[in-house]
């Protein structure tokens, strides 16, 4: 017996051993929170660096590090009237998504919607987490420095609600990380924007001075003064339209006159106060662009070299999320996804045979049809060649690319369908206009271009910086701004500037179809159309490529007018509405 | 390291060859007899072995033998079934000897967990396979040992690869978190399926399987998924004994899909396609050229024990080689084992030390290959462009891998194990014993992998690309034990308790680099590769810790009635600071029926077990630690002061509140023994609930920052029956006849998926997507199984066939059922789909037969699954017209004229299958005039004989888990038919 009670001694002496340490957790490879704060170093990299590091997934052209491209973008600009993926021989249905997209055939279940919206929350949440380290730091007797970050965050947060408002209207702010569900929930549209306004005009007088694209200064990639003004500047311009807590009863569609007067009229009454001083909108929008152009912003004389290796610095950007190949920041995916198999494996690419221009693009950019399948582009804008690909193509080398199939890109989309097959007799095989058009038709993309030193498999990693804002549009902005003001004359001025820099023979009136089509042909595929066009009331009016029977793929929606207007504003994602039941959708869906 | 392994070898080489040279006998008179049974008839196969030495025969035809030895020597008799029996020589030379039937077989000492038990008191649901029992086909693990013979206990493999690890599930599916794998212990250490897979079968004594929560509980934190007990073999007692075994295979694909050839292709492209696709001229059967043209499969092993009243020893080696089905496929592992024990202190004191070595070298395909030999341009050639040196490449088809550039992608892996583990037992007083169990597992792999510069896809980008992954685990374990043992009058007792710690380390690094202008130093020399990419060169460690105290008592009042309670407490650092720890409880009570005095008048039953228990288990395993502390990661490069620096940040919602998913289980079980042991049958049924099952849980953003969170909510259950019987049906002196087949019915529930979490309600999707197949051309939503309230894990949901729509030039496509009518053809998850079936087999069953004749043995195998369905995904996709002529289709295709690829119930099968396993014919060859060889075997098997199926893809014996499987989706490999001859022999 006694040697039993001495044996459990034993054991209750080992387990006595169990000092609690052995399971506390030692995370290796991660650290905690106290540790990112440590420095005043660490303190900067791991708030406002890192917030950067974060933005991938929008903007325009690039994407992160995912093989499909930004899936803000592709709403932003394909379900305009200047882009568009049709179903290539059944490639590129994909259930139909892409061709949705497009037709606005999209529902609440829309996956790339909820992508869209848990990223701005993302970025959302993660700005209120840093904004909230940095007060308490701040609070505890940190530097000055601290303030500035804080400005500068709230400055990123207010260009996420900034798409938010854009594209979900009735949105959720939330400023908080402790933030409880039962309070997350919607505010109207004007709430949202008068929130990015209040906090904008706020926050700009104390951003830094300092050029955002150029990689000598501090501010690389950074939101600086002059990025706060031409965020306002676009908030501004689309204020009518987000100012406005209905739009689904028709006044923001009937195409371009139906709504110019309502948006100009709402625009003179909307005031905006900025830097001590209040404005109407369109006054704002001009106020920022001399504010840019007083900071030295130009228009550079070679309109391709702004999208390519090597425009790091470029005077025109405002803008940029800084890239390079060896710490991969962003993918740029454009080249990859709208270049042909056989083209891009000639100029050196990798090519997924995807988005091309439309019809419609092709007839904006000065396209003469010539004959059944011949079109005359000689007197076209000479942006038409800057921006796509199309006609006979060549590599790198100056061969013609051969694919065994067809070595032209048909950039005239007549005999484009949007989706070929099944619903399209004349696809067959046997019919050559099928056959060619189908895998070749419709100009491809060429703004950005596969960056030669590209390693990876793709081709998608580049060191071109990402374009988000640059100054061409900003004094297209203010032309726009001046027109709507009743200036026309100097609306007219600052759109042949934009002209005379890449050749195009001046405009002699405006009107807002000619400012519009300028803004399609200056900023094409840049992630505008969608705004520009609901602004100017024709995001939801049929073109050459969607209108009433146009074929389309099997398994997705047929092409309907909607005189409402209800998708100018996309659904609320079903998954959101599911899992936080205080939200409501938005009117239509 | 490498070093110790030299030197372990050599160690062990030299321990070899000296106990070779005591192995000699000398004879002095030759003794003859017979031995039989009670009743006279002749038994074949019994062992005749002289006392204390290693010196024995097998008794022949007749139940003959012939003996040399000394007069004054004794011979220990021994037949399984009955009585061994001692039987002095004297002046006698010839000895007739009757062994009497063992009248209960249930005294066998079974090891129960951590404790040592016997058949008589277990109280709960547990299996037990001797070597004897196990299969005898072309076996190379003790997995593949055991497939079938356990009643609920599924061992799916998926399809013909070789280098892939079977999946292996316990009565079915227990958690969502992944952590579905059953807890293997190999003599006492944790160790894994992929280890059980990789083991010598001929080192494996016997398996036992814990099921259900009498006895899992005590693995309480890892024992919610069952547990597989594995004991290796152990030095005997004897001079000294050196036995082979060895296997050599040859395997074939016994069914190949036919995709057009060459010549069909070209007649299609021509006559329907306008000669729109690429033809290079050539016709190549890439199914044929990627496969290996011989597929061997050898397995040998040497085993030599020795030993004394007071240590023994065992060494073994083993190899097991493998050659894959495609080119430059092969997996080889070593293993080398040995253990000794050796008591002291009058016997009071035993230690014991067991080492185990592995070292594995495989070469796998890469993923996809499959696919891509199916559908490659078969007009291109199967060698390189004589004039470019490269591969004619189809940039059309983006979407496969050209199959001759897939063949030279260099993927090898190198592993070497070892696990040394000491164990040292003093007993205090008679029956109190106190031990002290200590065990290391130190696992290194590392992978190397090399993309060749001139690949198409490198030329213009990664221009070459080698990679190289180090992975280095390292566990600890220890325990205390105390256990005591007694019987006082009619009561017995067995009591036991622990303490165990275990810590988990792993380290992992990898590179990749790019930009080669050469393929010659590939991985071996990295500085000739030209780019490095900030991401691609990475390393993470990870540790964990399991801290647990347990207790058991088993209690047997009168040999009738028995009572088990188990008690174990664990904590794990992984889970939330305030639940680390978890209580997993369990008790089991057994009657034993045929002990009582109203069956003892009677012959028909001579033992009936009725068995109850009802337990508690837990699971953590396989989420990942440090899911509920707030961390930042890295998370890009950046500058700050012209110096590139990298940022951290946040990058998943924590869940501070994570506890232990708990399972609770209840079981009630018949074992009974019938007709004078000539039936042998056990019946269970089951009911498991699981709740707070761990998930990653789809969450609101905001206010969550991700989508995603872990947490513990929903709730599953399963209910089965379990049916096994043996049975002897004939037995005589030439013949015998041995029947056995089992049977379990299984079903699964998911209740719930959501719950609350920090007083917010968390739900989540109706249809949570499981497993997705997509491809070149699909034409919509990928999804495929999906899971949701109310239903079994793993249903079926696709799109329902409602004929074919035909166009103007034949052409068809399919049409849909529009389910929920709103006038639209939707393939949206919440859209237009039907449950149509599911995943996991509803029965499982197999039966195996032995008969003997004389010195032959036949057995044979069948196993079978049920009441499930198969996804046939490699029809969907290959009799898809529309991506012809850029991708090959099946010869069906044409005929088909289908242009779409798209999800369809059209092409779910049944999945129902029976497959003969193996026959196995088997001689025992006389040795009784051999000198060096007291034992000799030789067997021819033939596995996977036949499949009886009326799936008509390649075969329905696919990976069947509710989470991943069900989809045969172009990426399985042809079942392979196994050709062996097998030898053994005992020196």
């Amino acid at each position: 017996m006694k040697k039993i009670l001495t044996s459990l001694i034993l054991i209750a002496t080992l387990a006595n051993f169990s000092c609690s340490d052995f399971l506390e957790e030692t995370p290796y490879s991660q650290i905690s929170e106290q540790e990112a704060y440590s420095t005043p170093t660490l303190v900067y990299i791991n708030t406002v660096a890192s917030l950067y590091n974060e933005t991938g997934n929008i903007g325009f052209f690039g994407d992160d590090q995912g093989f499909a491209y930004g899936y803000y973008y592709r709403n932003q600009e394909l379900s305009g009237d200047l882009g568009m993926i049709p179903g290539r021989q059944g490639d590129w249905v994909d259930g139909g998504i892409h061709q949705n997209n497009f037709f606005h055939g999209w529902n609440a279940s829309f996956s790339d919607f909820l992508t869209v919206w848990n990223d701005i929350y993302k970025m959302v949440g993660l700005c209120n987490r840093a904004i909230e380290r940095l007060q308490k730091l701040a609070d505890e007797g940190g530097g000055t420095y601290l303030t500035d970050y804080i400005y500068e965050i709230r400055a990123l947060r207010a260009y996420y609600y900034m798409l938010a408002v854009n594209n979900f209207a009735r949105v959720p702010i939330v400023t908080s990380t402790s933030t409880a569900m039962s309070t997350v929930v919607q505010s109207t549209r004007s709430q949202v924007y008068e929130f990015v306004r209040d906090e904008l005009t706020e926050i700009i007088p104390h951003l830094a001075a300092g050029r955002s694209p150029d990689p000598a200064t501090a501010y690389y990639g950074r939101i600086t003064q002059d990025v706060g003004y031409m965020m306002i500047a676009k908030l501004a311009i689309n204020s009518p339209v987000y100012a406005s807590d209905t739009w689904n009863d028709g006044r923001f569609t009937g195409g371009v006159s139906a709504v110019e007067s309502y948006i100009t009229n709402s625009g003179k009454n909307i005031k905006i106060t900025l830097d001590g001083t209040e404005r109407n909108a369109w006054e704002t929008v001009i106020y920022c662009q001399g504010k840019l152009a007083a900071s030295g912003y130009i228009l550079t004389p070679e309109f391709r070299k702004l999208f390519l290796v090597g425009n790091d610095g470029n005077k025109e950007l405002i803008w940029v999320r800084p890239n390079d190949k060896t710490t991969i920041k962003h993918w740029q995916s454009l080249p990859l996804m709208t270049t042909n198999y056989a083209h891009a494996a000639v100029i050196g690419g990798f090519g997924a045979n995807g988005p091309c221009a439309t019809l419609e693009c092709a007839y904006l950019f000065g396209g003469i049809k010539t004959g059944d399948q011949t079109y005359d582009f000689s007197n076209a804008d000479p942006r038409w060649d800057m921006s796509f690909w199309w006609g006979p193509l060549y590599g790198n080398t100056g061969a013609r690319v051969a694919s065994g199939i067809s070595e032209a890109y048909n950039p005239y989309g007549e005999y484009l369908p949007f989706d070929a097959l099944p619903d399209y007799n004349t696809t067959d095989f046997g019919d050559l206009k099928g056959k060619y058009i189908v895998k070749w038709g419709g100009a491809r993309l060429r703004k950005v271009e596969f960056d030669p030193g590209s390693i990876n498999r793709f081709k998608v990693d580049t060191d071109a910086d990402i374009v988000v804002y640059r100054y061409a549009d900003a004094l297209l902005l203010a032309a726009e701004a001046y027109y709507r003001n009743g200036d026309a004359a100097n609306a007219l001025t600052l759109i042949n500037q934009v002209r005379a820099r890449v050749g195009a023979t001046p405009r002699t009136s405006v009107d807002a179809q000619a400012i519009l089509d300028e803004r399609g042909l200056e900023l094409a595929w840049e992630s505008w159309r969608r705004e520009d066009q609901i602004r100017f009331g024709t995001y939801t009016e049929p073109t050459r490529d969607k209108y009433v029977g146009c074929p389309h793929a099997n398994v997705s929606v047929a092409w309907s007018y909607d005189a409402e207007g209800h998708t100018t504003v996309l659904p609320v994602p079903q998954n959101v509405l599911n899992l936080n039941t205080n939200l409501t959708q938005n009117p239509g869906y | 390291m490498k070093k110790h392994y030299q030197d372990l070898v050599k160690r062990l080489m030299l321990t070899i060859f000296l106990s070779m040279v005591y192995l000699c006998a000398f004879a002095q008179i030759s003794v003859t007899g017979v031995v039989s049974d009670e009743k006279g008839i002749p038994l074949i196969g019994a062992t005749v072995q002289v006392k204390g030495t290693a010196l024995g025969v097998i008794t022949e035809s007749g139940g003959k033998f012939t003996i040399n030895t000394s007069a004054d020597a004794v011979l220990s008799v021994s037949f399984i079934g009955f009585v061994t029996q001692d039987v002095p020589i004297g002046s006698r030379t010839n000895i007739e000897i009757r062994l009497k039937e063992e009248t209960t077989v249930l005294s066998d000492v079974v090891v129960v967990g951590y404790a040592i038990g016997n058949k008589r008191s277990i109280s709960g649901a547990v299996e037990r396979i001797t070597s004897d029992d196990m299969n005898t086909g072309y076996v190379a693990s003790p997995l593949a040992a055991i497939n079938g013979k356990v009643a609920g206990l599924v061992i799916s493999q998926n399809g013909g690869n070789v280098n892939e690890s079977p999946t292996v599930r316990l009565r079915g599916l227990n958690s969502l978190s992944g952590g579905n794998d059953p807890l293997v212990i190999i003599d006492g250490v944790y160790g894994s399926i992929t280890m059980l897979n990789n083991m010598s079968q001929q080192d494996i004594e016997e398996v036992t399987i814990l099921k259900d929560a009498s006895e899992t509980a005590q693995y309480g934190s890892r024992g919610a998924s069952g547990v597989i007990i594995a004991t290796t073999k152990k030095g005997k007692e004897g001079i000294g004994n050196l036995s082979y075994s060895g296997q050599f295979g040859y395997s074939q694909a016994y069914k190949r899909l036919e995709v057009l050839s060459g010549a069909e292709w070209r007649d299609l492209n021509t006559n329907k396609f306008s000669s729109s696709g690429n033809d290079k001229g050539a016709s190549t059967d890439w199914q044929d050229w990627l496969g290996n043209d011989f597929i061997s499969q050898n397995n040998h092993n040497l085993t030599f024990t020795q030993g004394t009243a007071k240590s023994n020893m065992l060494a073994s080696l083993g190899v097991n080689s493998k050659v894959g089905q495609i080119r430059e496929s092969d997996n080889t592992t070593y293993s080398i084992r040995f253990n000794g024990s050796q008591t002291g202190l009058g016997d009071r004191l035993k230690l014991e030390m067991n080492v185990m070595a592995f070292y594995t070298d495989r070469h796998d395909p890469i993923g996809g290959i499959w696919t891509s030999a199916l559908n490659y341009n078969p007009t291109f050639p199967s060698y390189r462009n004589l004039t470019t040196g490269l591969w004619d490449f189809d940039p059309n088809a983006s979407m496969a891998t050209h199959p001759g550039e897939a063949s030279e992608i260099e993927d090898h892996t190198e592993n070497n194990r070892i696990m040394p583990s000491a164990r040292a037992s003093l007993t205090i007083i008679k029956g109190l014993t106190l031990s002290a169990f200590g065990s290391f597992d130190q696992n290194s792999t590392i992978r190397k992998q090399y993309t060749p510069n001139d690949h198409y896809a490198q030329l213009s980008g990664a221009r070459g690309s080698a990679s190289v992954t180090n992975t280095f685990d390292r566990n600890w374990l220890g325990n205390v034990q105390l256990t005591y043992i007694k019987e006082i009058g009619k009561h017995s007792i067995n009591f036991l308790t622990l303490m165990e710690g275990q810590s988990y380390f792993t380290y992992t690094d990898a590179a990749t680099v790019t930009g080669f202008e050469t393929n010659v130093p590939r991985y071996n020399n990295f500085r000739s590769g030209s780019s490095v990419t900030y991401g691609n060169v990475t390393s993470n460690a990870v540790m964990y810790n399991i801290l647990s105290y347990m207790g058991r008592l088993n209690y047997m009042f009168n040999n009738k009635y028995v009572v088990t309670i188990n008690a174990r407490t664990d904590g794990s650092s992984k889970l939330g600071a305030n639940n680390k720890w978890g209580f997993f409880p369990s008790a089991s009570a057994a009657w034993l029926l045929s002990n009582e005095d109203f069956m003892k008048n009677q012959n028909l039953v001579s033992n009936l077990k009725l068995r109850v228990s009802y337990g508690v288990t837990g699971n953590q395993n396989l989420i990942q630690p440090y899911n509920s502390l707030e961390l930042e990661g890295p998370s890009g490069v950046t500058t700050y002061g012209g110096k590139p620096v990298v940022s951290y940040a946040y990058q998943q919602n924590e869940n501070p509140d994570l506890k232990w998913e708990t399972k609770y289980t209840f079981d009630a079980g018949i074992d009974f023994t019938l007709l004078n042991s000539r039936i042998n049958g056990t019946f269970d049924y089951y009911k498991s609930t699981t709740k707070d099952l761990l998930y990653n849980y789809t969450v609101a953003v905001p206010p969550f920052v991700y989508n995603r969170l872990l947490a513990n909510m929903g709730e599953m259950t399963n209910t089965g029956v379990e049916l096994a019987l043996t049975g002897e049906v004939f037995r005589s002196a030439d013949w015998g006849l041995n029947i056995g087949g089992n049977l379990a019915f299984q079903k699964n529930e998911l209740i719930s998926l959501s719950g609350t979490y920090k007083g917010e309600e968390l739900t989540t999707p109706e249809w949570i997507p499981l497993v997705s197949s997509g491809g070149a051309g699909h034409t919509s939503n990928t999804n495929v199984t999906y899971m949701a309230e109310g239903y079994s894990v793993g249903l079926f949901r696709l799109p329902v066939h409602n004929g074919f729509i035909t166009d103007a030039n034949g052409k068809k496509t399919y049409d849909f059922v529009d389910v929920d009518g709103d006038g639209t053809i939707d393939q949206g998850d919440n859209a237009d789909r039907e449950i149509q079936g599911q995943v996991t087999p509803k029965v499982t069953a197999s039966m195996n037969i032995q008969l003997r004749y004389k010195r032959f043995d036949l057995s044979t195998q069948m196993r079978g699954a049920f009441g499930h369905l198969i996804y046939n995904y490699t029809s969907v996709s290959l009799n898809n017209l529309n991506q012809f002529p850029s991708y090959n289709v099946l010869t069906t295709a044409p005929g088909l004229s289908i242009y779409q690829v798209i999800h369809t119930s059209y092409w779910l099968e049944k999945g129902d299958y029976t497959n003969v396993e193996y026959i196995t014919l088997g001689y025992n060859i006389p040795t009784s005039k051999l000198k060096a060889i007291s034992n000799a075997r030789v067997a021819l098997s033939c596995n996977n004989v036949v499949t009886f199926t009326g799936y008509s893809g390649l075969t329905p014996l696919i990976n069947t888990d509710p989470l991943t499987g069900g989809v045969d989706a172009r990426n399985i490999y042809p079942l392979l038919r196994t050709y062996t001859l097998q030898l053994s022999l005992n020196f």
